[in-house]
Formats: C-alpha cells, sequence, structure tokens
C-alpha cells in the first residue's frame, strides 16, 4: 500500500501562519510535485510528514499510521531528504549509511549490499570511506538521497533534491525520480518549474501556507502553436481554446486527438502555423495561484 | 537481529570517540594524572604533615594511603563534570544547531532510543576518560604506601559511575532546552559552578549546614569515602574515618534523583524538539 492522507494541516510559529488547514490525499505510485516560492510552506509540511515538526492542527497518515502518535510504525516504508542534510562529522558516509539501513531493522549482511546499490546508484560511492565533516554540499546531498533510498521505501519525500548539485548531478538525479516514480509514490518539493514539469504527475501549488491548487498534470493535453493565427472563430472537435492573439494559440485536447489534425484543421481555418509545442500547463498553474510578488521572484 | 538501540549507540560512541572533545577530555586526564603522580612522589611526605594536624597517633600505612587516595578523588570530582560539559552539553542541542536532526528525526526510531543510545555513548566515553586516572591513581597509592584500601576505592569507584551517569544526564537535560551549543555550554558551567555554589554558600550562612540536595555537594562524597573531610563549607565535617554508610546512601539518594528528573525531562523535550 502507497498512500499519504494530508488532513487539514496547519502550522503557526506565534501569530505567523506557515501552514493553514492543507489537506490532500495520494495513492498508488507516481511524482507529486509540491511547488511554490521561497517560504510558501512546501519544506513545512514536508518536515510534518516525517515528524521532523508538529502540526498545530491536522494529522498526516502514511498508510493510514497518523505519523504524530506512531512515528516509529508509519515512516518505517517511508525514505526522505528534508533540506540540505548534514550527518555526524565524525562518522563516514559509509557508516551513515548503514546506520539509517540497520535501523530500518535489516541485517548487516544485507544492509552491505544495501549501501553498495544505493551508492552506486546515486554515485557517491568514491568517497564513503571519508568523514562526512570532509564533504563538499555536492556530496552531502547525494549522500542524503542514498540515505533516503536505502531499504527501497515505496514511499519517497524529497525536498528540493537537486539544490547543490551541479548540472550533470541535477540531471543524474531527475532521472533516477524518472525511474522510481515507476514504482514509488514520490513526493518531492521545488521551486523550479521546469523541474516540476519534468518529474511531475501531480502537483500541488502552495503560497503563503495555503494549498492554492492539487491536481494530475495533463502534459500530453496542452498545445502552444505559434504563426500568424486566422481571426475567424475556429471550432475542433475536442479541442478548447484556451489562450488566443495573432501569433500564439494555446489550447487543451481531449484524448485520442492527434496533433497533425489541430494543426490541419488550424490551416483549414486560414491560420499559417509555423512551430508547435507541448505546452507548460504548471507555469500558467503556478501564475494563477501564486501571488504576483512571489511568482516574479 | 541487533536492535535500534544497540545500532543508533555503536553509531554514537563512534562519533564520540572519534571527536576532537574527546582527544581533547584524554590530553587534559594524561596531563592531569602526571601533575597528580609527580606530585605524589615529590610530596609524599606532606601527607603526614596534613594527617598530624588532626590525629598524628592514628597515622599508619592505611591511613596515609586513604589520605592520597582523598586527595586524588579531590581532583577526580571535577573530572566527569569536565567531560559531561564537553559531551553532554552540546548532545541535543546540536542536533538542531548542525541540522543533524532533519535526517535523525525522519527515521523510524523513536526519539527516546536516540536520546538514550546517545546518553549511554556519552556515558561510556566519560566512563573511559575517567577510568584512566582511577587506574592511576590505584597504581600509585599501592606503589608509594604499598597498601590500598580496596574497598574505599571501589565504593568511590562506583559512586563515580553513579556520579558521572547523573551528571551527564543533567547536561543532556539542559541541552535538550536550547538550539544552540553556546547556550547549553554556559547554562551547565553557570549552574554547575556559580548557581550551586551560591545556594551552598547560602544554605551554609543560614543554617550552619551543607545542602545535601545539591548535586557538587553529594560529589564530595567519592572523596569522603576515604577520609571523611570536607573543608568546602563554612560548617567543615574533619573526620579521619570513612564516611558513614547514612552519609553515602544519602549522596547516591541525591544522584539517583538527578539522574532519573534529569532524564525524563529530557526525553520529554526532546520527543517535543522540532527542527525548524
Amino acid at each position: 500500500m502507497m498512500e499519504i492522507s494530508i488532513n487539514a494541516i496547519s502550522k503557526r510559529y506565534g501569530d505567523l501562519v506557515a501552514l493553514d488547514h492543507v489537506s490532500f490525499n495520494v495513492k498508488g505510485n507516481g511524482c507529486i510535485v509540491l511547488l511554490g516560492p521561497n517560504g510558501a510552506g512546501k519544506t513545512t509540511l514536508m518536515k510534518i510528514m516525517t515528524n521532523i515538526i508538529r502540526p498545530s492542527e491536522g494529522n498526516v497518515r502514511i498508510n493510514g499510521i497518523n505519523v504524530r502518535e506512531n512515528p516509529g510504525k508509519a515512516l518505517e516504508g517511508v525514505g526522505s531528504l528534508i533540506e540540505q542534510p548534514e550527518f555526524y562529522p565524525y562518522i563516514t558516509g559509509y557508516e551513515a549509511l548503514m546506520f539509517t539501513c540497520m535501523i530500518r531493522g535489516i541485517s548487516r549482511e544485507k544492509c552491505v549490499s544495501e549501501v553498495e546499490r544505493v551508492s552506486a546508484m546515486t554515485h557517491c560511492r568514491d568517497y564513503l570511506s571519508r568523514r562526512t565533516k570532509e564533504y563538499s554540499r555536492g556530496m552531502k546531498q547525494r549522500v542524503g538521497l542514498a540515505a533516503a533510498l536505502i531499504g527501497d521505501p515505496e514511499i519517497i519525500i524529497l525536498d528540493e533534491p537537486t539544490f547543490g548539485l551541479d548540472p550533470n548531478g541535477m540531471m543524474e538525479i531527475r532521472d533516477i525520480i524518472m525511474k522510481l516514480k515507476r514504482e514509488k509514490l514520490i513526493v518531492l518539493s521545488t521551486h523550479l518549474i521546469y523541474e516540476a514539469e519534468m518529474l511531475a504527475d501531480q502537483i500541488g501549488i502552495i503560497d503563503h501556507g495555503h494549498l492554492m491548487h492539487f491536481g494530475p498534470v495533463e502534459k500530453q493535453r496542452y498545445l502552444e502553436v505559434r504563426g500568424r493565427i486566422s481571426e475567424s472563430p475556429i471550432h475542433i472537435d475536442g479541442v478548447d481554446i484556451v489562450r488566443r492573439d495573432d501569433s500564439r494559440l494555446v489550447i487543451r485536447k481531449d484524448d485520442g486527438i492527434e496533433n497533425w489534425s489541430i494543426i490541419k484543421a488550424l490551416e483549414a481555418s486560414g491560420s499559417s502555423i509555423e512551430t508547435f509545442d507541448y505546452y507548460s500547463i504548471i507555469e500558467d498553474l503556478y501564475r494563477n495561484n501564486v501571488s504576483q510578488n512571489d511568482a516574479e521572484m | 537481529m541487533t536492535s535500534k538501540f544497540a545500532v543508533a549507540f555503536s553509531y554514537y560512541f563512534k562519533n564520540y570517540y572519534r571527536s576532537r572533545s574527546f582527544y581533547l577530555m584524554l590530553a587534559l586526564i594524561v596531563l592531569i594524572t602526571a601533575i597528580m603522580s609527580y606530585f605524589s612522589f615529590r610530596y609524599q611526605g606532606k601527607i603526614d604533615n596534613f594527617l598530624s594536624r588532626f590525629d598524628s597517633a592514628a597515622i599508619n600505612a592505611s591511613l596515609k594511603s586513604r589520605a592520597l587516595d582523598y586527595i586524588w578523588s579531590f581532583v577526580l570530582v571535577d573530572i566527569p563534570v569536565y567531560a559531561a560539559v564537553f559531551f553532554g552539553s552540546p548532545s541535543i542541542s546540536s542536533e538542531i544547531e548542525d541540522r543533524t536532526a532533519f535526517h535523525i528525526f525522519s527515521l523510524p526510531v523513536g526519539r527516546v532510543t536516540i536520546l538514550t543510545a546517545k546518553y549511554a555513548a556519552a556515558y561510556a566515553v566519560t566512563v573511559l576518560i575517567s577510568i584512566i586516572y582511577l587506574i592511576i591513581e590505584a597504581v600509585i597509592t599501592r606503589t608509594i604506601y604499598g597498601t590500598l584500601d580496596l574497598k574505599a576505592f571501589l565504593i568511590s569507584f562506583l559512586i563515580t559511575l553513579i556520579f558521572i551517569a547523573s551528571v551527564l544526564a543533567f547536561t543532556f537535560f539542559i541541552s535538550s532546552i536550547f538550539n544552540r551549543n553556546i547556550y547549553a555550554y554556559i547554562t551547565v558551567l553557570i549552574i554547575y559552578f556559580l548557581v550551586f555554589n551560591a545556594v551552598d554558600v547560602i544554605t551554609s550562612l543560614l543554617y550552619s549546614t551543607t545542602s545535601p540536595f545539591l548535586l557538587n555537594n553529594a560529589a564530595n562524597i567519592i572523596m569522603e569515602v576515604f577520609v571523611n573531610i570536607n573543608l568546602f563549607t563554612f560548617s567543615p565535617t574533619i573526620s579521619l574515618s570513612p564516611a558513614g554508610t547514612s552519609q553515602i546512601l544519602l549522596a547516591v539518594a541525591v544522584m539517583i534523583v538527578y539522574l532519573a528528573a534529569s532524564l525524563a525531562a529530557a526525553a520529554i523535550l526532546f520527543e517535543n524538539k522540532e527542527a525548524k
């Protein structure tokens, strides 16, 4: 079972409301991306999900178990990477991973192969014998991700997992997440729209502690067409016009409608099409749901 | 399968014994032990002078060896305090300050398990350091006087173990209040060396007695099991006999109360600690 229920979570620090009655429910494999500006409440929500902080109101249930009441049981099948990870300075990366593995109740023998597996996956094997106090930010991030993947958890919670990595590292981590989401439930936060577009199956947009939007991402349903757009009305079965001006058209199409049939219909109505591509609906969602000052950050 | 406590203990123990604090304490102990050894050989004649001020008729090798152990223990009572300041004061606050809590708190292990494992690891390294001093103390006493009051030494040793447990628990409790190591360090030092002493002076002046409920006073029993001399207060006790059973039990009871109360308070605070 892979299920996370966020039930009316609020978090207050004095007068500051970090989260205000946030609720959603996710089930099954896939990647849920929490998107929002800095300070929106994404990390706070993830910290509550992983028992690092307690909610002021509401509760989080993982596979039906209340995290607040029974964190040991609720987090058994959960791997997480919250903020930039830090480990105890005088232990090696290998020891940190062995500890993470064995604390999950896995035998020492199995942990040896498990550490080997996750360190190969996250490309951190070369420096695991060094003490963590010698690590750069990127090295810590990779070992932190390896720790999140250890024991093959069915739910993985990742707070800005590509933070601090070089471009190659970012691509590697995104590839790992793309593979993992076929079998696991991943909750990931980012403030990078292109990262969200690449990874998200469902998206939650958080702003000032409010969940502004939550729902599936219909990546393949939106097209942006550029060229000279005819002024005459456009009616194509199964296609809605989302945005329109002289040189640009954004449309949403129903399942089963081929792109070429839309282009053909547009040209038949007098338009001259130069380019077309899938359209980033996430950026639209973000602009519509995040207050303007934040969106421009 | 290894228990979560054992896994966490081994992890924390490694982190403690490889730390700079451990090697610094080790260096200090070696230095203090060397100084004490030197002065024990160099000024052994002074023991007779010291004892003859109280009862020159009672002086024999056994009393002299106990007097030397008393002097060594005079230094010993502070060793666990400094070790506890090194190892215990940052124990919980560092989880927040150094951001290690983000990893540790999100693991499927109870916080009480983490706390007790860390406490046990800090206890182990503090005992390790104190034992070095105690062993040298016994060897030097035996070498100089050809005898060692084994019973008194073992009682002193056992009480030292209990004292380490209680003073360390106290530092864990203080550490769990704060999110910054420096506040924990300063608070422990102020409470132990200023507040406790101030309370002791006040009660001594007002009631002409020591305050048995203070941890630093209870710790004096580590010396007093050799010869029952307490010159720290305005109402000194002077006896060349070892401290009595009731005195020992009272001191141990005080230590155990500090231990239990501090650990319970630390567990409650740690359980509700948030890494914001």
